[in-house]
C-alpha cells in the first residue's frame, strides 16, 4: 500500500482515532464491569450463575474495547489485526480451558478435600 | 481496445506521457502498517503470558492451595478494585485523546494529554501499591501459600507492564517535544496506544477473575 510519509498523522491507522468512540468505549466498559460489581456485591444469583454472568460481562467488555478502542473490523486497514486476533483466540481457549478442566478433574478425583 | 479486450497491446504506443514507473515523491513503502502489525502480534503473544498466569491462578485457587491461610475473599476488595478500574480506564481514555490530537496534528495538545494519561496511570500504580502494602501488612505475603504466590505474581506482572508503559509515555513526551510528529514518533505513539489499551483489556480479566470471582 502506498502512503504519504510526509504527513504520517494522516496514515489510515491514525485516521481511525475518534474521540466520540473512545468516550463510548469508556462509558460502556465501566458500565458493564459496574453491573458485574453490583451482581457480586449483592450476591444476586447462585454462585454458578454469578460466575457465568460475570464471565459473559467480561466477554462483552472485551468486545466493546476491541470495537470502540482498538477499532477492529474487516476494513482493508484493520483486517490483518482482526484476523491475527481471531487466530490467537483458540490458543487462549486451549491453554486456559484445557488446563482448568484437567486440574478440576484431578482435584475431584485425587486430592483430599 | 485490441482483440484481447485490453486497452493496448504489446506493440502499441502506451502513450509515454501518461506512464509513471514509480509513485510521486513522499509516497513510499508503508513502514508504519508493517511495524504496527508486528507490534500487535507481540501484544497477542503477551496475552499468552497472561493466559499462563491466569491458568496458574485457577489451579492455585483450590482450597488445598490456601494452605490454611487466607482465601481470595480475604485479600481482595471488589469495590476498591472497581475504583482502580475507573482510574485505569480513565488513563486509557486520556491516551485515546492523545491519538485524536495526533490525528489533528496538534503536538502541544498531544503532550498535555500524554501528561494527563501518565499522571492517572501513576495514580493507578499508587493505588495498587497501597493495596499490596495493606495485604503485606496483614502478613499475607507470597511465601504464605501457593494461592498468595500467584495472586502477587498476577497483580505485580500487570503493574510492571503499566510501569513500562509510563516510562514509554515519558520518553514519547520528550520525543514529540524534540522532533514533532515525524513518521518514527507517529508509529511509536500508535504502538504505545496498542500497548496501553491492551493493559486496560488485561485488567478487565484481572478484575473479573481475581477481584470479583474471588469474592463470590
Amino acid at each position: 500500500m502506498s502512503v504519504d510519509n510526509t504527513r504520517p498523522w494522516q496514515h489510515p491507522e491514525i485516521e481511525l482515532s475518534n474521540g466520540r468512540q473512545y468516550l463510548i468505549g469508556y462509558v460502556v466498559t465501566l458500565a458493564l464491569l459496574g453491573v458485574s460489581l453490583l451482581l457480586v456485591r449483592y450476591h444476586a444469583m447462585s454462585t454458578f450463575n454469578l460466575l457465568a454472568t460475570i464471565s459473559v460481562l467480561a466477554f462483552l467488555t472485551t468486545i466493546a474495547k476491541l470495537v470502540f478502542l482498538f477499532h477492529l473490523d474487516l476494513s482493508e486497514t484493520q483486517r490483518w489485526n482482526t484476523l491475527t486476533l481471531v487466530l490467537n483466540v483458540p490458543l487462549l481457549i486451549l491453554s486456559v480451558g484445557l488446563t482448568s478442566w484437567m486440574f478440576q478433574v484431578l482435584y475431584e478425583r485425587v486430592m483430599m478435600h | 481496445m485490441n482483440a484481447d479486450g485490453m486497452p493496448f497491446g504489446r506493440g502499441d504506443d502506451p502513450g509515454a506521457g501518461d506512464v509513471k514507473l514509480w509513485a510521486d515523491l513522499g509516497h513510499e513503502h508503508d513502514m508504519m502498517s508493517t511495524r504496527l502489525l508486528g507490534f500487535w502480534l507481540y501484544m497477542l503473544s503477551d496475552s499468552l503470558i497472561f493466559a499462563g498466569l491466569f491458568v496458574a491462578y485457577v489451579v492455585l485457587s483450590y482450597p488445598t492451595a490456601f494452605a490454611g491461610g487466607p482465601t481470595p475473599a480475604d485479600v481482595v476488595s471488589p469495590l476498591y478494585g472497581y475504583a482502580e478500574t475507573v482510574v485505569l480506564f480513565t488513563s486509557v481514555f486520556a491516551y485515546g485523546m492523545v491519538m485524536v490530537q495526533l490525528k489533528h496534528d496538534h503536538p502541544r495538545m498531544a503532550m498535555r494529554w500524554l501528561a494527563v494519561s501518565f499522571l492517572i496511570g501513576l495514580a493507578f500504580i499508587g493505588m495498587e501499591a497501597q493495596e499490596l502494602n495493606r495485604i503485606a501488612a496483614a502478613g499475607e505475603l507470597p511465601q504464605r501459600s501457593g494461592f498468595l504466590s500467584i495472586f502477587w505474581i498476577v497483580i505485580v506482572a500487570h503493574a510492571v507492564h503499566l510501569a513500562f508503559g509510563l516510562l514509554w509515555m515519558a520518553v514519547m513526551v520528550m520525543q514529540i517535544g524534540r522532533s514533532g510528529f515525524t513518521q518514527l514518533v507517529t508509529y511509536r505513539l500508535a504502538n504505545l496506544k496498542i500497548y496501553w489499551l491492551y493493559q486496560g483489556l488485561i485488567w478487565t480479566f484481572v478484575y473479573t477473575f481475581v477481584y470479583l470471582r474471588g469474592s463470590i
